[in-house]
């Protein structure tokens, strides 16, 4: 199950994640058109972190990926 | 066939040790001509999109960040071989261009808005069947009515917040756009080109909009490679 991908992550991963597929799924470029991996699967995913967020009740300080995503150098 | 990464400038070669989907190697295409793309060969069909295939995705775009701004490819699009994936982008050279000198030093910086709750806005975006009862009417249409000033009330809301977020960091960013407001959601984001170097500064400035509004519910991803900002013209 698609879903079942999300079960063993903390609340911060499953932000992270949620964020991620928002980025890598709906945008960059796109050359072809000519999909051949189906993300049809992955909504599953998406749905069940969307659910999440409205449980999430305050976070002063964002996910803000920074544990995994290092501020870049120049 | 092989699966495509991002569009780079000729000559950001990936590091040797780079492994994409499947544990391939990650290699750059076209280096010689005046737009490279990182990809690695697809010995099979992967099957369907998971989190982990996502993640390998970002892994590899995020190395050519690391080295310099790329242009990041749509997560699934694959090509039977170089000279397909060479021909798709030849017609396309001239706008790939532009979009990297347009990303170039830059990073996307994402915050993501959380709605207060409106539980009457969700019910009218038909989550809760209204079914009018003989004889009710009014009442029916009383609720009809309720439901979408709610709507309504969440669709200004949104709009007060992005303006709110937009004061506090336009100044630090080359561009933004913003996700749309889908009905019957509980968040939407708005994302910024930043430059590195104003990275910090665009954290604390979101920071401290939260430090001044407890009640405002933000959450800051990024660094990110600019995903929402490498469209090409001829798209």
């Amino acid at each position: 199950m698609p879903g079942d991908d999300i079960e063993p992550i903390s609340d911060e991963e499953r932000l992270v994640l949620g964020e991620l597929l928002n980025h890598v799924l709906d945008k960059g470029v796109v050359i072809t058109g000519d999909v051949t991996i189906s993300v049809a699967g992955i909504d599953l995913i998406r749905a069940g972190l969307s659910l999440y967020l409205t449980s999430v009740e305050t976070l002063e300080r964002a996910p803000s990926s920074s544990g995994d995503l290092p501020v870049l150098p120049d | 066939m092989i699966y495509l990464y991002c569009l780079t400038d000729p000559g950001c070669e990936p590091p040797a040790e780079l492994r994409g989907i499947a544990g391939e190697r990650v290699r750059s295409v076209g280096s010689t001509g005046r737009v490279a793309a990182w990809v690695s060969d697809l010995p099979e069909d992967p099957g369907p999109a998971t989190a982990e295939l996502v993640r390998v995705h970002d892994r590899v775009v995020r190395a050519a960040l690391a080295l310099e701004t790329p242009l990041p490819a749509r997560f699934g699009q694959s090509f039977a071989g170089d000279a397909a994936l060479t021909r798709a982008l030849e017609p396309r050279v001239e706008a790939m261009e532009r979009s990297l000198e347009r990303v170039r030093g830059a990073v996307e910086m994402t915050v993501r808005i959380l709605l207060p709750g409106l539980p009457a806005a969700e019910a009218a975006e038909g989550r809760e069947e209204i079914v009018p009862a003989a004889g009710a009417g009014r009442a029916y249409m009383a609720r009809l009515r309720e439901r979408r000033q709610a709507s309504a009330e969440l669709r200004r809301e949104a709009e007060f917040l992005q303006a709110r977020v937009a004061r506090a960091v336009d100044e630090l960013a080359r561009e933004g756009v913003s996700s749309p407001v889908m009905p019957g959601a509980h968040s939407f984001s708005l994302s910024h080109l930043v430059a590195r170097e104003a990275v910090s500064e665009y954290r604390l400035a979101v920071d401290s909009l939260v430090k001044g509004d407890p009640a405002l519910r933000l959450l800051v991803s990024g660094p990110w490679a600019p995903y929402s900002f490498a469209r090409i013209a001829s798209e």
